[in-house]
């Protein structure tokens, strides 16, 4: 009986994570492409020195994202775990949040008519470190130094 | 900013998508890590399972003893049966021409069930119930034969150490094993109840208890008595089926033996 309990309520917790875990990537692949056109204009650069003339002022703009990992996912990324390989499931949430950290790091400098956003970096630590059975989150933070011309 | 820099983008670059991330199915991938995890899981099971088996001989009887000493206290009893048990089981060890190097022990276990088994450390278990339904000395020295048989081609040990086996592939996997229980095996009170035996320990452990009988008795007829209720009364079977398979093909084959 405690099996079967086991049994039904790992079906659900796979089942839902699968359902709201990849209706929510869908979506907000949807917004990334829709906001990256937008602030395509925002120009991002790894340099550290500007290529720029006439710089009013400089500032530096950020864009922090917190994500979780589903039941699915981490499922599926244990299972790959015991036999290597990319961990595809993690792939797909890491790239979103890298993205989602830079286009929250654009919205900031555009909000103050940046041009450009300079010298880029980023930074990734986990929350629930080393933490058994705790469902993974990590944060992704995205900073760089807005260059605001004439 | 010199001039032989290239100019600055006005803006960023398309990405092509799929670099980073692959968008595939995610159900695709489980199917395949299940089965290629399940398959390896069972073939390494197996392969435990049968080595350990295998090995499992060579550990000497009075290891056993040592761990099923302290489960085999708690039956222990003076009562009029087990003695009567003592008896008939040491005369048939005589007959089996066993050494006595270690003592091989019944107790008798006041309970409806009918059932009798062999456990390891040399200890045979007869219920009230299944002595109820023997009626005839022989019938109840063909269960204490079989049994005894068990034990002296150390089937119980070798089912215990497969099992065992199995389980430690299970709990490396989950990941959620009690390794603490692989010492105490005492902890597996029931797993010692209901080990399981394969049809050729079974058929081996038959002939051995027939060997035995007919050195004891001129005529071997109703030797199959325990098998003809059992095929009989299903009804009432299926706890001592499940480690006895298959009575029909059991009194064939001591049918066969008595017509020899």
């Amino acid at each position: 009986m405690e099996n079967f309990i086991g049994l039904i309520s790992f079906l659900v917790l796979m089942i839902a994570g699968y359902l709201f875990g990849s209706y929510a990537e869908r979506k907000h692949y949807k917004s990334i492409l829709q906001r990256e056109e937008q602030y395509r204009n925002v120009v991002l650069m790894a340099l550290r020195l500007p290529r720029v003339s006439h710089v009013e002022h400089t500032q530096l703009v950020s864009g922090s994202v917190v994500i979780s990992v589903d039941y699915f996912k981490r499922f599926l990324a244990s299972l790959r775990m015991l036999v290597g390989g990319r961990l595809n499931s993690y792939e797909s949430l890491l790239d979103r949040a890298r993205r989602e950290a830079i286009l929250r790091m654009q919205k900031q400098a555009s909000d103050m008519n940046a041009s450009s956003v300079y010298n880029i970096k980023f930074e990734t630590s986990s929350i629930s470190k080393g933490q058994k059975d705790r469902v993974g989150s990590i944060e992704v933070l995205a900073y760089g130094t807005a260059i605001v011309g004439k | 900013m010199t001039d032989d820099q290239e100019p600055m983008p006005s803006q960023n670059p398309v990405i092509p998508e799929g670099i980073n991330a692959v968008r595939e199915n995610p159900f695709k991938e489980l199917l395949l890590l299940t089965t290629g995890i399940a398959v390896a899981l069972v073939i390494v099971s197996l392969v435990l399972w049968q080595s350990l088996s295998w090995g499992a001989k060579f550990i000497p009887l009075s290891w056993e003893m040592r761990i099923s000493d302290s489960i085999a206290q708690q039956f222990e009893d003076t009562s009029e049966q087990s003695m009567m048990l003592q008896a008939r089981l040491d005369h048939i060890l005589q007959a089996m021409e066993y050494d006595g190097k270690v003592p091989l022990q019944v107790h008798y276990v006041d309970d409806d069930l009918v059932n009798a088994f062999a456990t390891i450390g040399g200890h045979i278990f007869v219920f009230r119930g299944l002595m109820d339904i023997l009626q005839t000395d022989i019938g109840l020295d063909m269960v204490l034969a079989h049994e005894a048989a068990h034990i002296l081609n150390r089937d119980p040990i070798q089912s215990l150490a497969g099992a065992v086996g199995v389980q430690l592939v299970v709990a490396l996997i989950t990941g959620n094993g009690d390794f603490g229980q692989m010492n105490g095996i005492i902890d597996m009170g029931n797993q010692l109840m209901f080990l399981t035996y394969s049809r050729e320990q079974e058929r081996v452990a038959d002939a051995m208890a027939l060997d035995a009988l007919a050195s004891l008795y001129d005529d071997l007829t109703g030797a199959d008595e325990l098998f003809v209720w059992f095929a009989q009364d299903d009804n009432d079977a299926p706890e001592f089926l499940s480690s006895h398979p298959l009575p029909d093909a059991r009194i064939e084959a001591i049918r066969n033996r008595l017509s020899q």
